[in-house]
């Protein structure tokens, strides 16, 4: 038997995380969309809707079905002209999130209520880990999603409705989430359970019913903000959760959220540091995974899979399932796959061929998307790394205004009321966030080996500037005020 | 202390203007030194009522000068003090002796700054019931709408947040000029000829200069910055002595009042500086005749370097000008630099009634979003709605909000506080009143100036983004609590990025436009 190491890719992750983190469309809307899918139990197929929001340079006016074009009342002159114009303008409303594509598979469009959440073919199974943790909190965020998500007074709701009220109605594919093979993920030290506390808290601040509408698109948008935090989050941590217990830390993988507004310097760089420690753990975790796999697909029997039998299938080109069709590619993928098996310094040949493989996969000859590619380009996507974009490079931790303030809601209670410090306190101990107003800020970081170098020009950048940036970002927000001795209050309130 | 007592008044203002202050003052030099405003017969008033006054607000505020001043007349021993907050390491123990005065009816006044005060009532309300009479007062200083206050007990405490004093009011620059001006300035000179310190207080007895710096202080006072009492003692006694008990009697233009002004360190001097880099007080004509008298006394050998030489010149005579415009006599008075400044309606409307107020606020929020279709009568809301970390490519509209939905609301002092201090709002609230709890946008200096930055035709996709964020917030907020229909609507569409917008009419489930 050849391993796919796609396959393997997919399940090592599914092991390690309880979801095939491999996916490299998946943006913040497709988690939206399952997110909301499972919280209704339906979902629309809005075909005409599809059809009428194609670009018109592909599907012309003239050739949309007579059934749209009836829902249309246009000078008769100039009717098709009009109407390819109305199309590319409503188009963007429903491509605000840039995931609405010429064939309806991976395409996720906007959503402000159920009519527009369809059945999703991207993002299925983290989405669905995401609404596991909504459904573990202690609080009824299924119904207050409902309420609002069957609640079409909105603007977008009401601008599409002639074409999506009708939209055929389907039960969502709704399965449980499983967990991952690794460990119980939200054991209480473990992220998970602090995001689910997380989903708790932010539910006691979205709006309930009032009046005759329910519809406020800021709380869904809060969630969904509050999911992309959580699932970078939970795959940083990942790997300390499900390693050896003895080399385990206690604390969560930091996270310096960078707010000096520098491309350099201390904070700046320990917040580079953070990032490549998310990627390097996730990596890690991805690993572990790939052992596993490999042990249960049989590869440590040493019979059959010693050194010399690894060399010979990959002589013979018999263990890897490749997907090509030139020979040359072919000869190369195996080349550069014994390459790696001979260099790794692994004693034991198990080990080497799990180094292997997982190195293997990390390189884009093999056309693998690891978790590692997902988290990181999520994370940009969400606007919790900057810069965005799939060039960049030098990622740091500079979360949005509006994944601050999810974030935030999900540890303030509504009527709450603490200082700045407790605040940071709370988001260190629960998320692994820092932004230097605790004391034990450097030995979390220390604990990680992340460094905060010293500064030529400036004392204690992260204590300073950074806790300062970071206190500015809040009050922007209208969460806090400052007083004064150093006081400053922290409270949702305060908005 | 004696060695203050024997301080001569013009070195009293050097340590003054060195930062030397409150609790070290003999109580003779308090007297001396004390600006009354309406604060004084505020506490009195309320000492002879038997209430406790918590003074609270930023350090520099007054507070201890405050308590100090009331002890002869209301003695410690009947009445409770609390001088310095901070002397605690306790809060308990504080609120142990409070309490004990709280529960005897004990009349007093307590300084606490602002943190402290909002820390220990978070922390402590449930063990002390009326540090929730404190908190709440504390969270109601300012008012938005009098018909709808809050039910909060004053009969025996009284909180007043010296945050919200205006201290560059005419009436306390005024005493606080010819306070120190008069009885500091002249005293204990020995020397012969005149010093800077003597040169400065005669230039600033001179009745028009005293009004122009009036008009300048007052003018500072505009900005959102908070001003302490010690931030304007500081500054004036700096201007005075630049900070020197030694004489200077053979002086330059340096430790002149007027360039002193724009030289020290502290609140006062910081808004000077920027208001005088402000263009807006560029001034056409004042400017050109200031420009041609530093040219005329400037000495340069060679026309290129005529601006450099000239500029610091020209910079001393606006300086001076903005306070000695009638003996520098170029036919225009220093207040026309300021009548450039834009007062906007935050504070002069110029006559405009609320309703013309809100119609204009209302005209200017329309015309964020569609410059040539602002109405004046219905706010249109809009709504970016997107999960990604990127700005919307199209907004949407399908709510007006009738004009009669909103209110104008200027801020006030709560009416049990109102006449302890000056206020002067740094912003005009713009509200949708909803049954339960009102919405509002507050409209700042930098917001209405971004708004009123609009009409100028700025393209759509230069404008600030935490502009449309604040607007957008508010008009999200507002639909929640709008009833319309879901079936029916004109619906409007802007593309971000042309600007245009597109508008169907949606209606039994068929689009007309």
């Amino acid at each position: 038997m050849s391993m796919k190491l796609n396959d393997v890719n997919g399940d090592a992750s599914k092991w390690a995380f309880g979801f095939k983190a491999t996916s490299r469309s998946i943006k913040p809307v497709h988690v939206a969309q399952v997110l909301f899918g499972h919280a209704l139990g339906h979902v629309h197929s809005p075909e005409d809707l599809f059809k009428f929001v194609e670009k018109p340079a592909k599907t012309p006016s003239s050739e949309l079905p007579d059934d749209i074009k009836e829902k249309f009342e246009l000078n008769p002159r100039n009717r098709d002209e009009r109407l390819d114009q109305l199309r590319q303008t409503l188009r963007k409303v429903l491509a605000n999130d840039n995931a609405l594509y010429a064939s309806q598979r991976g395409s996720a469009p906007t959503c402000t209520s159920d009519w527009f959440v369809i059945n999703p073919t991207a993002g299925v199974s983290v989405g669905r880990f995401l609404y596991h943790l909504t459904t573990e909190a202690e609080a009824d965020l299924d119904g207050k999603l409902n309420d609002q998500l069957t609640d079409h007074h909105d603007s977008i709701s009401v601008l599409f409705r002639p074409l999506v009220k009708d939209a055929e109605k389907q039960s969502a594919t709704v399965k449980s989430w499983t967990g991952p093979d690794a460990d119980d993920p939200l054991d209480d030290w473990k992220v998970a359970a602090d995001l689910v506390e997380g989903f708790g808290t932010l539910s006691l601040h979205l709006k309930e019913p009032s009046g005759g509408a329910t519809n406020y698109p800021r709380d869904l948008r809060r969630i969904v903000k509050f999911g992309a935090f959580a699932l970078y989050s939970y795959m940083a941590n990942r790997h300390n959760e499900i390693r050896d217990e003895a080399n385990a830390r206690e604390s969560h993988l930091p996270l310096v959220f960078n707010y000096t507004g520098d491309t350099d310097g201390p904070v700046a760089n320990a917040s580079l540091e953070c990032y490549d420690a998310i990627g390097t753990a996730v990596q890690s975790a991805s690993r572990l995974g790939v052992e596993a796999v490999l042990d249960t697909q049989g590869y440590r029997d040493k019979s059959e899979y010693d050194e010399d039998g690894i060399l010979s299938k990959i002589e013979d080109r018999e263990l890897l399932d490749l997907d090509r069709t030139s020979d040359s590619k072919l000869a190369e993928d195996y080349e550069t796959f014994r390459y790696l098996f001979e260099g790794d310094p692994a004693n034991d040949v198990f080990d080497r061929l799990v180094n292997t493989v997982t190195d293997a996969i990390h390189q884009s000859r093999y056309k693998t998307y690891t978790p590692v590619d997902t988290i990181q380009t999520f994370g940009w996507r969400a606007g919790i790394v900057k810069p965005r974009g799939n060039r960049a490079n030098e990622r740091r931790l500079s979360p949005d205004p509006e994944v601050l303030e999810a974030i935030l809601l999900s540890i303030l209670e509504p009527d709450e009321q603490l200082s700045l410090q407790e605040l940071c306190q709370r988001l260190r101990t629960r998320y692994g966030i820092i932004v230097g107003g605790t004391e034990a800020d450097r030995d979390h970081l220390n604990q990680w080996d992340i460094s905060i170098g010293a500064s030529a020009v400036e004392s204690d950048p992260l204590s300073n500037r950074n806790y300062e940036g970071f206190k500015q970002a809040v009050v922007d927000l209208g969460f806090a005020h400052e007083y004064a001795d150093g006081v400053t209050i922290v409270a949702t309130t305060a908005q | 202390m004696a060695t203050e007592r024997t301080q001569s008044g013009k070195d009293f203002l050097a340590e003054l203007a060195r930062g030397g202050f409150a609790e070290s003052l003999t109580s003779h030099q308090r007297r001396q030194i004390h600006i009354e405003t309406d604060l004084d017969d505020f506490l009195e008033t309320a000492l002879d009522d038997g209430k406790q006054v918590v003074l609270t607000g930023n350090p520099g505020d007054g507070k201890t000068q405050h308590i100090l001043m009331r002890q002869d007349q209301y003695p410690p021993d009947d009445y409770f003090y609390l001088l310095d907050a901070s002397e605690y390491a306790d809060y308990g123990d504080l609120l142990a002796e409070w309490d004990d005065h709280y529960q005897a009816g004990t009349p007093g006044v307590l300084a606490i700054n602002d943190g402290p005060l909002y820390e220990i009532a978070n922390t402590y309300s449930q063990e002390y019931e009326f540090l929730q009479t404190v908190r709440r007062q504390l969270e109601n200083q300012i008012v938005y709408n009098e018909a709808h206050l809050e039910e909060i007990d004053f009969d025996e405490i009284v909180v007043v947040d010296l945050n919200n004093r205006d201290v560059l009011t005419p009436s306390v620059v005024t005493r606080a000029v010819r306070n120190f001006v008069t009885q500091f300035a002249l005293e204990g000179h020995d020397h012969s000829g005149q010093c800077h310190i003597q040169y400065n207080a005669e230039k600033l007895q001179n009745d028009r200069v005293q009004e122009n710096l009036v008009d300048f202080l007052t003018e500072l006072g505009n900005y959102d910055e908070h001003t302490t009492v010690r931030d304007l003692l500081n500054f004036l006694c700096y201007i005075i002595t630049a900070g020197l008990k030694e004489c200077q009697t053979e002086f330059g233009e340096e430790l002149k009042y007027y360039n002193l002004a724009f030289g020290g360190s502290g609140t006062v001097f910081d808004l000077a500086r920027e208001r005088f880099a402000s263009p807006q007080l560029v001034h056409p004509f004042v400017d050109s005749r200031l420009w041609a008298v530093a040219e005329r006394e400037a000495n340069f050998s060679d026309r290129d370097d005529a601006s450099e030489v000239v500029a610091p010149l020209f910079e001393q005579k606006k300086r001076r000008f903005l306070f000695e415009d009638e003996q520098m006599d170029i036919r225009y008075e220093s207040r026309s630099l300021f009548q450039n400044i834009e007062y906007e309606f935050l504070h002069h409307r110029n006559g405009m009634s609320t309703e013309s107020t809100k119609e204009q606020l209302i005209k200017l929020l329309n015309g964020y979003f569609r410059p040539n279709r602002s109405k004046r009568s219905e706010l249109q809301l809009w709504l970016a709605h997107s999960y990604r970390s990127k700005s919307s490519l199209a907004l949407v509209s399908r709510t007006t909000v009738p004009k009669s939905d909103f209110e104008i609301r200027d801020p006030q002092l709560h009416p049990e506080i109102a006449d302890a201090i000056s206020y002067t709002n740094n912003h005009t609230a713009f509200e949708y009143a909803d049954d339960e709890m009102p919405i509002r946008l507050k409209i700042t200096r930098n917001l209405y100036r971004a708004l009123g930055a609009l009409e100028a035709d700025i393209p759509y996709t230069l404008r600030s983004r935490d502009v449309e964020q604040q607007i957008l917030e508010f008009m999200e907020e507002v639909e929640y609590y709008e009833t319309y229909s879901e079936e029916a609507g004109l619906v409007a569409v802007k593309d971000t990025d042309t600007g245009q917008v597109e508008e169907v009419d949606v209606n039994n489930d068929i689009y007309r436009q």
